[in-house]
């Protein structure tokens, strides 16, 4: 007896011919792939034809891997705008393009002082699409952060973290928290200023954990050193690209599965309180998942990229770069990123143990375990008026904290370092460094008559105007010590002079910005009174409004 | 929405987002004739790279080596070499005729910055020897600074290259000084030796004076050597048997031939004074006279 259980290629082809039998292997190995569709299936969802019976659409779901983590069918309820938003499906959206831009950086990079900044100055300048691809991954990151917390936000608002999503909303606090780490340690790669002197301030904190002891070895593990330097680069570079993901992409699974098991909560003026009705879809209110749900995503993903792409091909955004990390020198003002601004107000509070550490453990402990706090049964907006103010309070907290972040906020800087840092800002272009080379006149300037400054350099004139109303705008006196101290008659002078080149065709131009105020302490580099700021400026430095 | 809707807008999105990466694309720098006139964003930014590197590496000169080597560049005798021009045009021109350096110009530079000079070169010798040794600037070597900062200063000093072919020559009726104390000098200008102490004019040979590189001219203040203020009132009693303008001439032209004592300060190992020898040479008689009528100023 011969054991053949199944026909031979030679044997199709000798009952159906050459043709057909292509064609029947071509069928079998798309119903592989697509775990359960046949050709004429696809063809009947893109041609919009409603599932034979028995609907052959539902069988990726039960067969394939990656489709059993969505349901086959969604309440038509919730495929609208509102209740969801869309958020949690964009937050996913950004998270993929995130892994895919991600790993075409890091075929440029090397996580290591010294190479990383020169990576990226390579990503910038011998890469084609290099830039691109990195404002993308940047923009991306942001617009991650942003629509996690917004899904957070809605997912409170309509009270959807209710029994029986609890454990549903645990993991989605983690996968916040993931989030921003993710972020937060790639901020570091770079290893320019921006990145060093902002995750400084954070990666201190992991210092201040009670008691010292402990304090010092998370922050010696965290870092691998009492300072970041190559260790801690390292260390970050492993969390940004290994071990963070991974958590994310599995914690990604269990959020994406709870809601298979549970449904997605439907609007809560559906519903009588207390009850959950997310599963018993009604057959005639089911919007399946395949053809319709998925397409709305494929849509929206073109959507988000078409959103960040535009604006980056039109140059409206390009991701900062700074110079390269210094840990000899500290900027002025040094700020965490926008998301971390909150915890950074709170550190200007006072203890950075309490405000770094136990209070901002207490809220990531309150977030997660709301759920199994808060005992109202009811979703209604009407019946949570005390957890919705609750939410608007705490959302008015966070802001007031952000803007206690900034430098504007209890930083008393002496106003001649203002003056200089917003005119000659060490790290960005600044206003200076902005003005068009040719109209950068080789002369000295002064804010007591801006309109001296000849007509063939509007640029410079227009500068001298910004600068003075600058100095305007600064108080004139400040407590140092409880004690006032005066600046009057402030005013700014620049002084441009030809550094390298010849006076008819300069290559470099040395810029002193001078500010003098009544009773100015002499310069002692300078044997000088006045507060100065160099700086040199080249003619092919290309400093734009916008991008570096 | 009909699945017609979603298969156009669908196709409209695609459309947008291929079109705008192609364009990126395109404007990137990969065509080659992007790439031969440098047009492209990469050779834009190249270049830009480049020019933010000589910036950084200008500060780091203005704040470290032009006590040396002087504000252009054009060195201080006895304290540091010309590199603009003479780098260009006779040390490094020298050593590949001597074929005694195998690398580029880019490489001299940047081994003598990174690691400094352990002791003087011929060159140095050659030039009449400086005070101090060239330090070491590379963390590398126990300096201050990062290999990338190293690589912004010889950045900012090959940016000179193209210029040093332009620079100021001696003029052929330019007689220098010296160190010859007998001839009398002329009528000395004391606005012009203002000037001249200022940098705002030359001496006669074209080159800059370099005094207010170490001499400041407030009270008590020591830059590398002593304050000049008050120094008209001084002079006349320093040494003795010398007028107040000889002593500064012997100062300028001859600084060992008497030190103050109990200025140890000013002093070198081998018991000569830190002021360089060899001044006179950048300095014709008229140039002299009108710096010491400066002087004679500071009361």
């Amino acid at each position: 007896m011969r054991l053949e259980p199944f026909a031979t290629l030679n044997d199709m082809r000798k009952q159906y011919g050459i043709r057909k039998t292509i064609l029947i292997k071509v069928d079998e190995s798309v119903e592989r792939f697509t775990a359960g569709l046949r050709i004429n299936d696809v063809r009947g969802v893109l041609r919009g034809d409603p599932p034979a019976k028995p609907n052959p659409r539902v069988k990726p779901h039960t067969e394939g891997a990656w489709f059993h983590i969505w349901p086959t069918f969604y309440h038509e309820a919730v495929t609208k705008f509102y209740p969801t938003f869309k958020l949690g499906m964009i937050t996913t959206i950004f998270f993929i393009i995130e892994i895919i831009t991600g790993l075409f950086l890091m075929l440029y990079y090397t996580p290591a002082p010294g190479i990383s900044y020169d990576n990226m100055l390579r990503i910038l300048s011998t890469v084609p699409l290099g830039q691109f691809v990195r404002d993308i991954h940047r923009l991306a990151a942001e617009g991650m952060v942003i629509a996690v917390w917004l899904h957070m936000g809605r997912t409170f608002l309509t009270g959807s973290y209710k029994k029986p999503r609890q454990f549903t909303w645990a993991t989605g606090v983690i996968l916040l928290l993931l989030t921003i780490a993710l972020s937060y340690t790639g901020y570091l790669l770079p290893w320019d200023q921006l990145a060093y002197w902002a995750v400084t301030i954070g990666a201190s904190m992991a210092d201040a954990f009670p008691p010292p002891e402990v304090g010092k070895a998370i922050g010696l593990l965290l870092k691998g050193a009492p300072d970041l330097g190559a260790g801690g680069l390292l260390r970050f570079y492993l969390l940004h690209v290994f071990a963070l993901p991974l958590i994310a992409i599995i914690f990604v699974f269990v959020h994406y599965y709870k809601v298979i098991r549970h449904g997605h909560s439907l609007p809560p003026g559906l519903e009588n309180i207390g009850e959950d009705n997310a599963r018993k879809v009604p057959p005639d209110r089911r919007v399946p998942f395949l053809p319709d749900i998925l397409t709305n995503e494929l849509l929206w993903f073109g959507l988000i990229m078409a959103a960040m792409i535009v604006p980056i091909a039109l140059n409206l955004y390009h991701a900062p770069l700074e110079h390269a990390a210094n840990s000899q020198s500290t900027p002025l003002h040094t700020v965490a990123p926008w998301y971390f601004l909150f915890v950074q107000g709170w550190l200007k509070l006072g203890d950075k143990t309490f405000w770094g550490v136990i209070f901002p453990t207490i809220l990531i402990g309150l977030l997660l375990f709301w759920p199994y706090i808060d005992y109202n049964p009811s979703r209604r907006y009407g019946d949570r008026k005390i957890a919705l103010m609750a939410m608007m309070v705490t959302i008015g907290l966070l802001v007031v904290s952000s803007y206690m972040g900034t430098p504007g906020f209890s930083v008393v800087t002496a106003p001649q370092l203002e003056v200089g840092f917003h005119a000659l800002p060490p790290e960005q272009p600044g206003p200076i460094r902005s003005i068009a080379f040719d109209q950068l006149l080789v002369g000295t300037w002064s804010t007591q008559d801006p309109s001296a400054v000849p007509g063939n350099a509007l640029e410079l004139q227009a500068v001298m105007r910004e600068i003075k109303s600058e100095i305007d705008s600064l108080p004139k006196t400040i407590l140092v010590n409880n004690q006032p101290v005066n600046y009057f008659n402030m005013y700014a002078e620049l002084t441009i002079e030809v550094a390298q080149g010849t006076p008819d065709n300069p290559t470099l131009k040395h810029i002193v910005l001078a500010v003098h105020w009544d009773g100015e302490p002499i310069d002692l580099v300078r044997n000088q009174p006045g507060y100065f700021t160099d700086t040199f400026v080249h003619k092919d430095s290309k400093y734009t409004a916008s991008g570096e | 929405m009909s699945m017609t809707t979603k298969i156009t807008l669908g196709i409209v999105l695609f459309m947008i987002i291929f079109v705008a990466t192609g364009l990126v694309l395109l404007n990137e720098g990969v065509l080659d004739s992007q790439a031969r006139d440098g047009t492209g964003r990469m050779q834009i930014e190249t270049r830009a790279q480049k020019a933010r590197s000589i910036e950084a590496g200008a500060l780091i000169f203005y704040s470290n080596c032009r006590s040396c080597h002087a504000d252009n560049g054009e060195g201080i005798p006895g304290k540091g070499p010309s590199l603009n021009p003479d780098l260009f045009t006779k040390h490094f021109p020298a050593l590949q005729a001597a074929k005694t350096f195998n690398g580029t110009l880019h490489d001299f530079i940047k081994l003598t910055v990174a690691a400094g000079r352990p002791d003087q070169s011929t060159y140095a010798d050659s030039l009449g020897g400086f005070v101090n040794p060239m330090p070491t600037w590379s963390q590398q070597f126990g300096g201050p600074y990062r290999d990338d900062q190293v690589e912004d200063v010889v950045n900012f000093v090959l940016n000179w290259q193209a210029q040093a072919a332009i620079s100021p020559t001696v003029p052929s009726n330019f007689k220098a000084i010296g160190s010859d104390l007998a001839t009398a000098l002329p009528t000395g200008d004391a606005a012009r030796g203002a000037d001249l102490f200022a940098q705002k004019v030359r001496f006669k040979d074209n080159n800059p004076a370099h005094c207010k590189a170490c001499h400041s001219l407030q009270t008590d203040t020591v830059i590398v050597g002593p304050s000049l203020a008050g120094l008209a009132a001084r002079a006349d009693s320093r040494e003795p048997g010398k007028a107040a303008a000889d002593y500064i001439r012997e100062s300028i032209q001859n600084p060992s031939a008497f030190i103050v004592p109990g200025n140890a300060n000013f002093v070198g190992a081998n018991g000569k004074s830190n002021m360089p020898e060899g001044l006179g040479n950048n300095m014709s008689a008229q140039d002299l006279a009108d710096l010491i009528a400066y002087l004679l100023t500071l009361k």
